[in-house]
């Protein structure tokens, strides 16, 4: 019994130890635990960010016929090939040219370029020489937000002055804040006349002789905002203008002036903007007498009429004009949309306008008209200011190939710089094919793929 | 004394297991929600600055918790399509714009907005589909009058006239309703239709937008002489909106976000007189944001915290960076006068006033010449400063203030036709026609080929002026 005893503490004790023993092993021991305990949230935080969220909303559905051109256009790469180079200085901050024009101004047989520069309150001479480069003359200064310049001998002595048209302020605004500004050129010296105040925001005026008496008068379009008008300024000598209004309405653009109906004189036309999207006629009857006709309407009040370009793109004899269409700068963010891009409103005579659409390019804001390819017929460039540029590869600068027959290919040039709204074609290296040179303005975003003044040289 | 060890390490050992085992299920949980919850769209931030990328990063993670939490509803998916439609996402914005619908599908607001979102996408049917959808939501007449709106202006855009012209009927007395309709009848050659919708136009008679209607209807009727007086009213009028944009509905969102919502915050807090910490926070708002405009506070605020030569260095980098401008020469000009430079003030206010004279500019050099004891140069400004008073009156309708003014202005600076010219459109105005002709006749005496007065002249001399 006793042994029997001893025998069963001993197996207790053996029991015991065994337990004790495997309390006191190593795996899983409290420490191992104690670490794990330790380890897995921080293991969890650093690993947390490598797992990454994969749901997502639906995405929406888009009908078939739902338009598609909100991501941006892209179109094929121009065959003809273009060297790309600045002229004038990078920019330090954000490039604000409101105007460009390729002209020999100096008259040596090479084509210089004259900017407007909001940012400087300048407009400035880019002389060209040799061939490729340029220096900067400064032709007005303190011209507060300069829209345009047009370069014409205003006082008929032989040289050539400039008509500055002054917003005022480069934002809109309807405060009575625009001029127009003479730098007369004397002895190469540029003297400043005040030729109109007291009006809104004067987005271009164009010099000819309205009234037939000889000396050069004046067409102003008066932008404004909410309240502009049409002029045009008759010239009673010593720099003495008297404003006539021809029409009260915002958003009046460009003033091109042309015998637009062949009976030899000069009559004003105009685009009108701002939800009215019109272009008018003012025909010229003579003695300072206008009557309005209206060439062009949509009531589509969102088109975005962006300028009015005079041409004669069918080279039939008279001229035509491109409507370029593309603005929604007054929106809170400018978007494509599908009604943007170029018309041209053929000339048919008696004052019919035809108009026909010749390109989709979204946030079209500027247009020119020159031979490219060199073919004999009249192509197009234009520049987008809305392009949905945060897509690298959208078109900023394209190019309209006519195939004789006024049916139109559209060609990327650039996709860079972005914010393009002024463009303008003129042989600049003498070989027979114009180029193409534009102004950037950047006042959104991307600020990214920055130019101040651009040209792209045929090679 | 071994056993009570043995029974602490047990204990402590199954305690550890249960921590771990818990650690393991929340780090399993925790992975697996962030596996399967909603990605934040990729979204191309390069059209906002990086605060405002960082904002909606932000309400996109605030939306995330609520959802974790079970808490979203519709204003949480609104809030974040609202903040993606504030700066241009819309085709994000659309896709929770519809979350929001599908948590709350009577709400007229998201469906209003969603509404706006494919408007801007170009997606017009749907839009109109979306608005006829908010319409029979809303609660106010108002709000769906604005949705038969938006559906006319969408048809305007398609060029579709007459249904255009059918959804704005709808609108019934809305008033954007009524300018839209009496533009459009007259655009398209139905004058007399449009006589209705230009007389439901009287309760805003003195609106911008309402004198140029009337003056296109005239011109239309063929009636010069009334194009010409509503025209002339036009530049009196107020600048109170006729029409409706989506920016109306969403700007009041941008000062939630980013640099606006940076600026707010400063702005406020220097109105509460801790100038110091609004100032640091619009210095970073303003470093932040390319693309934002210098306010005049911000300068003023700058000079008041930190002293002139701050303020200067501010005023020059904007000069650089957006090109000089007369109100920001013209504080230019006071933060020298601050440190007694009144020389370097007169240079800064002469600046601003070649560019453009304003009554405040001129008032300034009428200080400073007043010191000098310039009589010629006092009597100039001060002709300069109510000349500008006169005809900022003049345009804000504002005819007696206006026309003493002006009066003002045309003693100290008799040979200024446009003061004289002024004078006589308010004293044509307000019904003297006398002084206004009289004053019409200095302005041309000084200057025959002033246009306007030419042209206004004629109207007070046969009398028959409708005023």
């Amino acid at each position: 019994m006793a042994k029997k005893n001893k025998a069963r503490r001993n197996r207790a004790k053996q029991l015991a130890g065994a337990e004790t023993a495997s309390q006191e092993r190593p795996a899983p021991g409290n420490s191992v635990l104690l670490g794990l305990a330790v380890v897995i949230p921080i293991a969890t935080w650093l690993v947390h960010p490598w797992v990454l969220p994969q749901g997502s909303l639906p995405e929406e559905h888009r009908p078939p016929t739902a338009w598609k051109g909100a991501e941006g256009d892209q179109f094929s790469k121009s065959p003809l090939g273009f060297k790309q180079q600045p002229i004038g200085p990078a920019p330090k901050h954000l490039p604000q040219i409101s105007n460009v024009q390729i002209l020999d101004f100096d008259e040596d047989g090479l084509q210089d370029v004259i900017a407007c520069d909001p940012q400087t309150n300048r407009v400035l001479w880019y002389r060209q020489g040799p061939v490729g480069t340029w220096e900067e003359q400064v032709l007005g200064e303190d011209l507060l937000a300069p829209a345009h310049a047009t370069v014409a001998d205003v006082d008929q002595d032989g040289d050539r002055d400039v008509v500055v048209s002054i917003l005022g302020n480069i934002f809109p605004d309807d405060s009575v804040i625009g001029q127009v500004v003479l730098l007369e050129n004397v002895d190469g010296q540029f003297k400043r006349h005040l030729l109109l105040n007291d009006v809104r925001r004067v987005a271009d005026v164009q010099v000819g002789d309205l009234d037939g008496d000889g000396d050069l008068d004046m067409a102003v379009a008066v932008f404004g905002y909410s309240r502009g008008q049409v002029l045009w300024l008759e010239n009673h000598g010593e720099f003495r203008y008297e404003p006539h209004e021809l029409f009260y309405a915002a958003g009046t653009i460009h003033v091109p002036l042309e015998d637009y109906d062949g009976d030899g004189d000069l009559d004003i036309a105009t685009v009108v903007s701002q939800e009215q999207e019109e272009v008018l006629a003012f025909e010229n009857l003579g003695s300072g007498k206008f009557r309005k006709r209206s060439l062009f309407s949509t009531i589509n009040y969102d088109i975005g009429s962006a300028g009015l370009v005079k041409t004669d793109l069918d080279r039939d004899g008279d001229f035509d004009f491109l409507l370029p269409v593309g603005d929604n700068f007054e929106d809170l963010t400018s978007v494509p949309l599908p009604y943007h891009g170029c018309f041209w409103l053929e000339n048919r005579g008696d004052w019919d306008f035809a108009a026909q659409r010749i390109a989709t390019f979204n946030g079209t804001y500027a247009a020119s008209a020159g031979d490219l390819d060199a073919d004999g017929d009249t192509d197009v460039v234009l520049v987008s200011m809305f392009n949905a540029f945060e897509t690298e590869g959208n078109a900023s600068v394209v190019w309209l190939e006519n195939d004789g027959q006024q049916q139109f290919r559209t060609w990327q040039v650039a996709d860079r710089p972005i914010h393009l709204i002024t463009v303008a074609c003129g042989d600049l290296d003498g070989d027979g094919r114009e180029d193409i040179v534009a102004g950037g303005f950047n006042v959104q975003y991307p600020t990214e793929r920055l130019g101040r003044i651009t040209a792209w040289i045929g090679k | 004394m071994r056993q009570p060890n043995i029974d602490k390490r047990r204990k402590l050992w199954r305690i550890l297991w249960l921590i771990v085992a818990l650690e393991l299920a929340w780090s399993g949980l925790w992975l697996g929600y962030r596996a399967t919850s909603l990605a934040a769209p990729e979204v191309n931030f390069s059209l906002v600055d990086d605060v405002t990328a960082a904002d909606l990063r932000q309400v996109h993670q605030e939306l995330m918790q609520s959802v974790a939490s079970g808490q979203a509803d519709s204003q949480s998916w609104l809030a974040m399509a609202d903040a993606y439609a504030t700066y241009g996402y819309f085709r994000e914005a659309s896709r929770y714009y519809r979350r929001a619908i599908e948590e709350d599908p009577y709400d007229s607001k998201a469906t209003f907005r969603w509404a706006l979102c494919m408007d801007r996408l170009a997606r017009y049917p749907e839009a109109i589909e979306l608005f006829e959808e908010a319409a029979s939501l809303a609660r106010d007449p108002r709000s769906s009058q604005a949705c038969y709106y938006f559906i006319g202006k969408i048809h305007l855009k398609l060029e579709q006239p007459e249904e255009a012209l059918k959804a704005f009927q709808r609108g019934k007395n809305h008033v954007p309703c009524q300018y839209e309709m009496a533009n459009l009848l007259i655009r398209t050659g139905r004058v007399a239709e449009a006589e209705p919708m230009l007389q439901s136009l009287e309760r805003y008679s003195n609106a911008i937008g309402t004198h140029l209607i009337r003056a296109r209807a005239a011109e239309a009727r063929g009636d010069q002489q009334a194009m010409t007086l509503h025209n002339d009213a036009a530049e009196r009028g107020d600048e109170i909106p006729l029409y409706l944009t989506d920016r109306g509905y969403l700007k009041k969102f941008h000062s939630l976000y980013g640099a606006s919502r940076m600026s707010t915050e400063g702005y406020e807090l220097a109105q509460q007189g801790k100038q110091k910490e609004g100032l640091d926070i619009l210095h970073t708002a303003f470093e932040q944001n390319r693309v934002v405009r210098m306010q005049p506070f911000y300068v003023q605020l700058e000079l008041a915290v930190e002293g002139p030569a701050a303020a200067r260095e501010m005023i020059q980098n904007w000069f650089d960076r957006s090109g000089e401008s007369p109100e920001f020469l013209e504080v230019l000009g006071d933060t020298y006068m601050q440190e007694g430079a009144v020389e370097q003030a007169e240079v800064a206010w002469l600046r601003a006033a070649k560019l453009r004279g304003t009554a405040s500019i001129h008032e300034k050099l009428t200080g400073v010449y007043q010191q000098q004891q310039d009589e010629e140069k006092i009597r100039y400004h001060q002709g300069g400063a109510a000349y500008e008073k006169g005809v900022a009156a003049y345009r804000a309708n504002d005819l007696e203030t206006a026309r003493l003014s002006l009066e003002i202005a045309v003693e100290r600076l008799p040979d200024k036709a446009n003061g004289w010219f002024y004078l006589g459109q308010t004293s044509r105005v307000l019904g003297n026609l006398t002084r206004a002709r009289e004053a019409y006749e200095k302005c041309l005496a000084i200057d025959p080929y002033h246009g306007r007065a030419n042209q206004f002249l004629p109207l007070v001399v046969s009398s028959s002026t409708p005023r």
